[in-house]
């Protein structure tokens, strides 16, 4: 178990250390950076001595290879720099930003949990085959939903035709319950998909044609025995829908005016802000090799099988 | 004479779709074979222009003469969606075109070649992987600049790892069939089999992985465009048409219903054939 958890572990911090540089080179070495955007319009009457001084201040003055361990040293130490459109130190604006998301992303994905569930087991569970047959084509159609324009209609309908939910002047929990919704509609639909072909799966095996023999209801045979063996499945690929969570998060906080790293994201592209998009990335890459790598060490504890698996592969 | 009937009947079972075939399948196959029209020809569909409008007509209700209704400068938003489809269609097919192009022939030829190869390319696709597809295509934009073809490419480069991934399973499932080893055997080499076997063999998942992802290219090209860094504004983008219309929710709730109901319709009907395409190849009938 030890050395396949260390293995585990190392891997992660390797794919990390990838993603890094690969931002790196992607964001940083190519021309035409950021500093350059800001400064170098003659209007604003800089020498190339003052620019130059400018880049030491901003840490982009020396060799690639310096710049490379220099940024990543202070990513280490959590420091990510300056961003250049706004003048303060990244760190500082994702303190603020930072909260914001992460309150949207764990609320619309519990949402997203429940609607898949939802889903998944009102397909298979209802009594008409019409009924069953619609909402297993349900997850299809949300998935097809623009999130921008569905956020917008929430908008319209409930906001302002409706009247039921503020989007001005809404306290910080009211102002969550629209762009929640928007997310995680489309990131429920796939999650549904994938329980409903865990459920149809596990119902074909041999021991539930058994439980059925035996005189168990249909019900009491989803509930007690294909359920849980289908959940667990669907829950450790739930570390796959972080992306869309974070890219539903730029789209939606953009809609609804939050305050938070989508916001900030959408902006920082916008200025050619690259040192804030670059800690976007980093800590987006953290958070999915994280989840990843915790879903990995907690799986086994779980599913015995695999727990023997890791065993005979260390 | 009796392989002649098996081709009849393979032609015919494609069109009917045998096994699979539904009034949906149907209602989808028309849907992209009218938007192909009307990327074509859009004036079949309307005399109004795309870009120009009459001042005098604007933020009028849909109505006969204006079936989708007009903007805020007088725009008729039909028009506006006709002339855009051309637009937002050939970004999407640019955008996987670029992601299965580069992504699709990494994986194709890592899954063929194994070994070092493959662990060390799919490695360098696992790092690109934990970047969320928005912020790799968001990257690509802030350095590239902005405008429609821009966008096309970025979002194909955020298609591009997990592209890569499919299809390299596809063409390591395939390497590791019996024929293969015989094509080598008989003195094949990587590339002829690779090319001969392994690609072909590839090709009808590689077809309904490119539908459904051209779904989620117009889906990402239509957001990116949204951001505002997509096409730039007299343009008519679907994306665009319904950031344009966000101002005027309250009353004019047509600008960007209609564009956002045009991209919802071809990423289901997209959804659909591609779903087709691949029950039919696994032998399996489907849900939806």
């Amino acid at each position: 178990m030890f050395p396949y958890l260390l293995r585990r572990i190392l891997h992660a911090l390797l794919i990390l250390l990838g993603a890094f540089t690969f931002s790196f080179i992607l964001l940083q070495v190519m021309p035409g950076d950021a500093i350059t955007v800001k400064f170098q319009d003659p209007d604003l009457g800089l020498t190339p001595q003052q620019i130059a001084e400018i880049r030491l201040s901003y840490g982009a003055d020396g060799s690639r290879v310096a710049q490379y361990f220099h940024t990543l040293t202070g990513m280490l130490r959590g420091d990510f720099g300056y961003s250049v459109q706004q003048g303060v130190p990244v760190s500082t604006l994702l303190r603020t930003t930072l909260p914001v998301t992460l309150r949207l992303a764990a609320f619309s994905f519990v949402v997203a949990i429940l609607e898949a569930m939802a889903i998944a087991f009102l397909a298979t569970a209802l009594p008409f085959a019409f009924l069953r047959r619609m909402l297993a084509a349900l997850p299809g159609f949300l998935g097809a939903i623009p999130v921008f324009w569905f956020g917008i209609a929430l908008i319209q309908f409930l906001s302002f035709k409706l009247r039921l939910v503020p989007v001005v002047g809404a306290g910080p929990y009211e102002a969550m319950i629209l762009p929640t919704l928007a997310i995680s509609l489309p990131i429920g639909a796939p999650l549904a998909q994938v329980l409903l072909g865990n459920l149809d799966e596990i119902a074909a095996r041999p021991f539930v044609a058994v439980v059925r023999t035996k005189g168990a209801g249909a019900l009491w045979t989803l509930f007690h025995h294909v359920a849980p063996n289908a959940i667990l499945p669907f829950l450790t690929i739930s570390g796959l829908v972080f992306g869309e969570l974070l890219a539903g998060a730029v789209v939606t906080e953009t809609i609804f005016g939050l305050n938070g790293i989508g916001q900030l994201t959408q902006q920082a592209v916008a200025g050619q802000d690259v040192a804030v998009l670059q800690a976007v990335v980093m800590i987006s890459a953290a958070a999915y090799v994280l989840i990843n790598l915790t879903i990995d060490l907690v799986y086994p504890l779980f599913d015995p099988r695999i727990h023997l698996q890791g065993r005979t592969m260390s | 004479m009796i392989g002649y009937a098996v081709l009849v009947r393979r032609l015919a079972g494609f069109w009917t779709m045998r096994g699979v075939a539904s009034p949906t399948l149907g209602i989808s196959i028309a849907f992209i074979a009218m938007l192909a029209l009307m990327v074509l020809c859009p004036a079949l569909f309307t005399h109004y222009s795309g870009i120009d409008g009459a001042a005098s007509e604007h933020l009028q209700a849909p109505s006969a003469r204006h079936l989708f209704g007009t903007d805020q400068l007088g725009r008729d938003v039909f028009a506006r969606v006709v002339y855009g489809a051309s637009r937002t269609l050939s970004a999407a097919i640019l955008a996987v075109g670029v992601g299965l192009g580069v992504g699709g022939a990494i994986g194709l030829l890592a899954g063929a070649a194994g070994g070092r190869v493959e662990a060390v390319v799919m490695g360098l696709v696992d790092i690109m992987l934990s970047i969320p597809e928005l912020l790799l295509s968001l990257s690509v934009l802030i350095l590239s600049g902005f405008g429609t073809l821009h966008a096309a490419v970025a979002v194909g480069i955020g298609q591009l790892p997990s592209l890569a991934r499919v299809v390299r399973g596809d063409a390591r499932r395939i390497r590791a069939l019996e024929f293969v080893e015989a094509a080598y055997g008989a003195g094949g080499t990587f590339a002829s089999v690779v090319r001969r076997h392994i690609l072909p063999n590839c090709l009808t998942s590689i077809a309904s992985l490119s539908v459904l992802r051209f779904s989620t290219a117009i889906l990402s090209i239509s957001t990116l465009s949204f951001l505002g860094y997509g096409a730039p504004p007299p343009a008519p983008e679907w994306g665009l048409m319904i950031a344009d219309g966000r101002n005027y929710l309250a009353t004019a709730w047509w600008m960007s219903s209609f564009p956002g109901l045009m991209a919802l319709l071809v990423a289901l009907a997209a959804h659909r054939i591609s779903h087709a395409i691949s029950a039919r190849e696994s032998g399996t009938g489907n849900r939806s």
